[in-house]
């Protein structure tokens, strides 16, 4: 068409209005045809509203085609995107992998009905029949074109290689010696090295001897850039070495001959520093790179450096890599290497504190995460809330027996006693948890000893689940006893006394044994445990009815007959225990002084025993008794002599 | 053959989420590998290589496009486009070894900076080969700078966890694989580019989103514990009880939180509440996200010394997860205005937190918490000493008061300066906020990020 007859590009407002009419009027035909049948009225009518719109657009574009993204349309240049319509016309086409749709002004209703049809089809039904150029094909539609999404393509390797350009580019720069395309190179060196790698570079002589150079001539006039092209080549030799053999690693020794000393020394520090996967198959690589004479000197000039950095004492992922480093074998090949790394690096890691290198303690985390919900039960009234929490305890029971937190079980029923008496809703909210408490104390306190903290719940355990036979056994069937075990005996079998004496008195030549039995019965101090010494007392030897004695000045209760039959009775020191006991409570201590201790015998027959009683009296002090003595020392007739001189000395030394 | 092949990819995509989210040796990890791996050795029976690539968001073999398991796979997708992987090659012979060490290799947080051809290599995987799609036609590449691509990744991150407190908020499943992955995707950005991803947070907005208040001091407690020493999967958790840890006043009224005026006693009891509420609420979550977050939600503002709040019948220090949230907490809502404050200079930031050392925080985590962020945090712009405008580009740990910065005013006086060097003579003198008098440098420094030059492109031979 000549240029004049070509109509004027339309002001783009104008052409956006008739594609944004078109894209509408499109997206209603495809609906259309999904719901009606080809033929259908309604249908018809979209066909023919889509044609009418698409002879009003095309004269306005340049090019009819419109291209298909992910989620986008292409028409005219221009993308349409971001809005829902354009986004569902895009995705229904690249689904069925359409990839550009070209309806030319010659497409008659028919063939739009068609294509509109059959695009609305589902997708594996479309691929079935072989997709739906092949579809339109068969149905004799030619005006409208499709292009096809296929990436196989690109997928089976095309495009150029940029080797070339990077040799290309070093030769340049080597021959050329011109600063900005060697500062160009030396900025892309590392670009260079990974299109090669290094088996390559090493295997091409020619290459190898630029490349080597390159160095040298930045060596000599650009020291900065050296040090960072080194920098590259030891990485890549290591990173390339890790997969490749010893003799390929002795090769490439010769493109570091342009390092010295302090650059390799430079050039490990960094790595260490900044870079995570330098581990210790790098470091062991790195003692095989270069020769062994330069080590010491690395050493040091490393050393050197890291002593700059006082800072990194500090730094846990540096200490961390640093021990990692030092966590393999010593180098078979050299152990004399490592040893002169490790000594230099070492001290970075000396008096390193607890706290670096930390861990989450999720055992702590774990008890706080009980307390929390026992202090969230506290605050709870809503029955169902306050169920929750219990539940959640429960789940925790594992780690609170693992743990054997008892002081936990007593704060937790402590509250759920303070619960139920808040409302009676939970009388027996909590039955079943408490049962668990009670059993798990329970047992902790037979079948352990040291069940620490556990007094709490002697009282508080109000049912056994086990029987008096494997009570028992705990109590006698091991070498000592807790006081815990004898408490709970005697609170849930309280009248199985028989059995129990049976076996205690079977006990009677383990004095080991007995003396723990009776620190137990000492701690519990009641009546009942009481009782238990007493009946020790009657069958032991004097070792162990002085231990009886010693235990009863410590205990609330005791025997008044015992008392005073023993301090009647028995042997002096005997005698002194209990009378210290006695002098607690006066009236007993009058009733033995009058019936006992020092009661007058006519002529003095008895004035041996007075005398003695004496002796004991002035012993333990017992004032109570000054009383008495007075009457003694006022005695008449010369058969009580001693007695009445005794007891004035007595008297004489307590009133001063 | 395309069903299998699909499989294959399908089961490929759900071994990269498991090793993502469980550790290494993890069973769950191993068995998804073995099940790939099998798909893949039945596939070879028919071909003797398999070239699968990633077009966008597609994977494709040959000429087929698996759209719906594209669109079902997004997150396993994500990994190959992070190493900048757009074809993979699987060949005939390959080992299983290889198979787990080239899964483990994609969910490792190297990026693209590194070449993912080489560092297959360096694994030893030599029957698996990756690369990009190679055109004809040298394109010059018009890169993002690095600021505004985390920008995007930190507000991605922000749509994201906003996503996972409102599920918990209305009492619904909150997808905890998923929540993992998030906070992964945020704690490897953290690691692998602290400088800039910290500078996100302490950017000054006007929106005073809680949203954004939540993600700070997620990204804040997670720097902090990954400098103290924490392994990276306590790091992990103890983002993610950073990003819960205000759960509960979220709860609350926002017709209180953003009341300007004083508070009524009532008021002000309900937003002292917001811990036990907050422990409430994720209590319902212990078996997809564990104790953590409830024990932080809980103890956050129960301080060092046990004197803050809730009151307790029960008392417990403090765990040390909680001490690290709290530092943070506190520090960013210092930083940032609210309707009932206005927000703080860094220096005076540094002083109030600092003068309740001890008793309020952890002495151990708020002086490493100063050491990393330094007084004058990472983005900061500040007046110096001969009045030169600069932002701070990098902290010395060894001198929280004398970071290194670059002049941004007066314009052509652009320089780095490390105020360690010159202590005896040019030091910050205060700083300026970003939005009020700093507003002008913030605006010259955000063009000067955006505008970068492309890098160069060898110039081809002439043939």
């Amino acid at each position: 068409m000549p240029l004049m007859d070509q109509p004027e590009r339309a002001p783009d407002k104008e052409k956006d209005k008739a594609i944004e009419e078109f894209l509408k009027s499109f997206k209603i035909a495809l609906n259309n045809s999904q719901i009606y049948f080809k033929g259908h009225s309604l249908f018809n009518k979209s066909v023919e509203g889509l044609k009418v719109k698409l002879n009003i657009l095309n004269p306005l574009l340049s090019s009819p085609k419109i291209g298909i993204t992910p989620n986008s349309l292409l028409i005219d240049g221009k993308f349409w995107e971001k809005i829902k319509l354009y986004m569902d016309l895009a995705e229904l086409f690249h689904r069925r992998k359409i990839k550009a749709i070209e309806i030319k002004p010659e497409a008659t209703n028919d063939e739009l009905a068609a294509f509109l049809t059959k695009a609305s089809m589902p997708v594996k039904d479309i691929f079935k029949q072989g997709g739906l150029i092949k579809i339109l094909k068969n149905e004799g539609v030619t005006n409208i074109h499709l292009d096809e999404l296929d990436y196989s393509f690109i997928l089976s390797g095309a495009g150029e290689e940029e080797k070339d350009l990077w040799t290309y580019l070093l030769y340049e720069s080597i021959e050329s010696k011109d600063a900005e395309k060697i500062k160009e190179f030396s900025d892309h060196f590392d670009k260079f090295l990974k299109e090669f790698n290094i088996k390559e570079l090493l295997g091409d002589q020619d290459l190898k001897e630029k490349v080597l150079k390159f160095l040298i001539y930045i060596k000599d006039n650009d020291s900065g850039k050296f040090q960072k092209c080194m920098r590259e080549t030891l990485k890549a030799i290591m990173q390339d070495a890790r997969s490749s053999d010893a003799e390929k690693i002795s090769n490439a020794n010769a493109l570091l001959k342009a390092l010295k000393e302090d650059n390799f020394a430079d050039n490990m520090w960094q790595e260490i520093l900044t870079d995570d996967n330098f581990d210790p198959l790098s470091f062991k690589l790195f003692f095989k790179l270069i020769n062994q004479e330069k080590h010491q000197e690395i050493a040091e000039n490393l050393a050197e450096k890291v002593k700059k950095e006082a800072s990194l004492r500090g730094n846990a992922h540096v200490i961390r890599k640093i021990k990692e480093l030092f966590s393999i074998p010593d180098n078979p090949d050299n152990p004399y290497i490592s040893k002169i790394y490790h000594n230099t690096l070492s001290f970075l890691i000396q008096d390193i504190s607890p706290s670096e290198g930390v861990a989450l303690d999720r055992a702590l985390l774990s008890r706080n995460y009980r307390f929390i919900l026992l202090n969230l039960l506290v605050v709870s009234r809503d029955k169902e809330r306050v169920t929750g929490i219990i539940e959640k305890i429960t789940a925790q029971w594992d780690n609170i027996t693992n743990g054997k937190d008892i002081e936990y079980l007593k704060c937790l029923w402590q509250t759920v006693g303070d619960k139920k008496k808040s409302n009676s809703d939970f009388e027996h909210l909590f039955d079943e948890l408490l049962k668990k408490i009670s059993d798990y104390v329970e047992r902790l306190i037979l079948e352990d000893q040291d069940a620490t903290g556990s007094e709490f719940f002697w009282e508080a355990i109000n049912s056994t689940t086990f029987t008096l036979n494997d009570y028992i056994k705990k109590i006698f069937g091991g070498k000592k006893v807790a006081a815990g075990v004898l408490k709970l005996f005697f609170k849930f079998f309280p009248k199985d006394t028989a059995l129990f004496y049976e076996n205690l008195r079977s006990k009677r030549n383990d004095l080991a044994f007995l003396e723990v039995f009776i620190g137990c019965l000492k701690a519990l101090d009641s009546k009942i445990a009481l009782d238990a010494l007493i009946y020790i007392y009657g069958f032991s030897n004097n070792l162990t009815k002085q231990e009886v004695l010693k235990a009863m000045p410590e205990m609330s209760v005791y025997d008044e007959r015992f008392l005073i039959s023993v301090a009647t009775s028995g042997t002096r020191a005997f005698k002194i225990y209990a009378l210290n006991i006695l002098r607690r409570d006066a009236e007993k201590m009058r009733k033995l002084i009058d019936i006992a201790l020092l009661k007058p015998s006519p002529f003095g027959i008895n004035n041996y025993i007075i005398l003695r009683n004496m002796a004991l009296v002035e012993e333990v002090e017992l004032k109570e008794a000054r009383s008495d003595l007075e009457i003694l020392s006022r005695r008449k007739f010369f058969w009580h002599k001693n007695v009445r001189q005794k007891a004035q000395v007595i008297l004489r030394k307590w009133n001063d | 053959m395309i069903e299998a092949i699909e499989k294959f990819l399908s089961d490929l995509m759900i071994a990269l989420l498991l090793a993502r989210v469980y550790p290494e040796k993890h069973p769950k990890v191993k068995e998804a590998q073995s099940k790939a791996y099998v798909d893949l050795c039945a596939l070879f029976e028919e071909k003797n290589k398999l070239i699968i690539g990633v077009m966008g968001d597609e994977l494709a073999f040959e000429n087929e496009i698996f759209f719906d398991l594209s669109k079902n796979v997004k997150q396993g997708i994500g990994f190959l486009k992070q190493k900048a992987i757009e074809t993979i090659t699987f060949y005939q012979g390959l080992r299983e070894e290889e198979f787990e060490a080239f899964i483990s290799y994609l969910v490792t947080t190297e990026t693209a900076k590194k070449d993912a051809q080489e560092s297959l290599v360096v694994r030893g995987i030599k029957n698996i080969s990756v690369g990009k799609i190679k055109v004809s036609g040298a394109v010059g590449k018009d890169e993002l700078s690095d600021t505004l691509k985390f920008l995007r990744q930190y507000e991605g991150s922000l749509d994201e966890i906003s996503q996972f407190i409102d599920n918990a908020l209305d009492n619904k499943i909150v997808d905890y694989m998923g929540l993992r992955f998030s906070v992964i995707n945020v704690m490897e950005n953290l690691l692998n580019a602290q400088q800039e991803f910290l500078k996100l947070t302490t950017l000054k907005r006007l929106d005073i989103s809680t949203f954004v208040h939540i993600l700070n001091v997620s990204i804040l407690s997670m720097y902090l514990a990954y400098k103290m020493g924490f392994s990276k999967d306590d790091v992990m958790d103890i983002g993610i009880a950073g990003l819960y840890h205000d759960i509960g006043k979220l709860y609350i009224s926002r017709k209180i939180l953003a009341k300007a005026g004083v508070l009524t006693d009532e008021e002000f009891t309900s937003i002292r509440s917001h811990t036990v509420l907050g422990a409430q609420i994720l209590l319902k979550y212990t078996d997809s996200m564990g104790i953590l977050p409830v024990v932080v939600a809980f103890e956050h503002h129960l301080r060092y010394d046990c004197k803050g709040y809730p009151k307790l019948a029960f008392i417990q220090k403090p765990h040390i997860a909680s001490l690290i949230v709290s530092v943070c907490d506190v520090y960013d809502a210092l930083c940032g205005r609210r309707t009932y404050k206005r927000d703080y200079p860094p220096d005076m930031v540094y002083n109030i937190m600092m003068k309740d050392k001890g008793t309020a925080f952890e002495p151990a985590a708020l002086d490493k918490f100063f050491k990393i962020i330094g007084v004058w945090p990472i983005g900061a712009i500040v007046a110096l000493s001969d009045k030169r405008i600069a932002v701070v580009k990098e902290e010395n740990e060894d001198d929280i008061f004398s970071p290194k910065v670059e002049v941004i005013s007066p314009p052509g006086s652009k320089e780095l300066i490390d105020l360690k060097e010159k202590k005896d003579t040019l030091k910050i003198d205060h700083a300026l906020n970003p939005l009020a008098e700093g507003k002008e440098y913030l605006e010259l420094l955000q063009k000067q990020e955006i505008k970068q030059p492309p890098p160069p492109t060898p110039t081809p031979p002439n043939p």
